[in-house]
């Protein structure tokens, strides 16, 4: 019954989300389908995005990626905005190195400047691979090396009492 | 050799929370702030002391905030507005949404899911402000004021009625 649920809020969420790309996208879109490679990227790995665009060449080209966990519910608010350079005829690429190492899945957005205007493109998902070991060193909250100082330090002040009360 | 002793706990004591590596929560001050509605009216945090306050910091490009917003519904169902104010508001005007966005996505619940997100909707500064403030980690961050403008309690991620409420009750009891 939950997943039941759970099934029909995706499906529901997923027309809105596409319902507000439309509209923000407009129509007759000279953006193409967006590609990844990897198809299904490591967290923290670099992963190539290439798209191609048709018509009239754009003045610029950029990139949106957002990582997001779908375990926590939170998308990153450090979302990368990156440049794709025109990597052969009409086709625009650019490698973006991800930053987060619980993110289950990424989005990523094309944008074209055309005429003075930017032309948005629909919304691509993309799901990440999970990878063995997760942390990248981020400071997630809990004690970690300074305990080990601290348990440290209390064993040789331990041992130094100790061998005083010997003497 | 007791003088010694002592001087060691009491050393202990002082360093145990810098070195177990505890921190501060942060944002915890309930600083006021403003925002613009979608009716191109700035309003304050503090226009809305006296009732309990869920504040919800979300963007339109973020599914999860997209599940929250069923989630708010429900205790905008559930709760009086003289009780209970909701403020959703896209921090992501840094990252390029805009009031067209917002404004499609509230349309886009109308239409699509048939749900009327009767509650009051806005939008940070380009500089990022709100987000900077609350939500620096990711979207949704969510925050439930008391009625005198105390944060009190926080969750970055999606959050369900039935946690929302728990602490919803807690903060109008408080009061």
């Amino acid at each position: 019954m939950k997943n039941e649920r759970k099934f029909i809020l995706t499906i529901v969420v997923v027309s809105i989300l596409g319902a507000t790309a439309v509209l923000a996208a407009g129509t007759g879109l000279p953006i193409g389908t967006i590609t990844v490679t990897p198809s299904a990227p490591a967290a923290l790995s670099t992963v190539t995005i290439s798209v191609p665009i048709s018509g009239e060449a754009p003045s610029e080209v950029r990139v949106i990626i957002e990582e997001c966990n779908g375990n926590t519910g939170i998308c990153y608010s450090d979302v990368q905005n990156v440049s794709m350079p025109l990597a052969s005829s009409s086709i625009y690429r650019t490698d973006v190195t991800l930053k987060h190492s619980d993110a289950t899945y990424i989005t990523i957005k094309v944008l074209a400047k055309i005429n003075d205007v930017w032309q948005v493109s629909s919304e691509k998902k993309v799901n990440l691979s999970v990878t063995p070991d997760g942390n990248n060193g981020d400071d997630n909250g809990t004690p970690g090396f300074e305990l080990v100082v601290f348990v440290a330090a209390i064993g040789v002040s331990l041992i130094l009492i100790g061998r005083k009360r010997v003497k | 050799m007791k003088k010694l002793r002592f001087l060691f706990v009491v050393v202990l004591i002082v360093l145990l929370p810098v070195f177990s590596g505890c921190t501060e929560e942060k944002n915890n001050t309930g600083d006021d702030f403003s925002f613009t509605t979608l009716d191109n009216e700035i309003k304050r945090l503090s226009d809305f002391y006296g009732k309990v306050v869920v504040l919800d910091c979300m963007a339109v490009n973020c599914q999860p905030c997209m599940y929250q917003m069923f989630e708010l519904k429900k205790i905008s169902e559930n709760y009086s507005s003289t009780d209970v104010a909701i403020l959703s508001i896209d921090v992501w005007v840094s990252n390029g949404e805009t009031a067209s966005m917002l404004q499609d996505m509230i349309d886009a619940f109308e239409n699509q899911a048939n749900l009327t997100l009767d509650w009051t909707f806005g939008l940070d500064d380009s500089e990022g402000t709100i987000e900077n403030m609350y939500a620096a980690e990711g979207v949704p961050a969510l925050y439930i004021y008391d009625k005198k403008g105390n944060i009190y309690y926080s969750h970055v991620g999606y959050e369900s009625y039935a946690d929302l409420a728990n602490k919803i009750d807690e903060a109008l009891i408080k009061n």
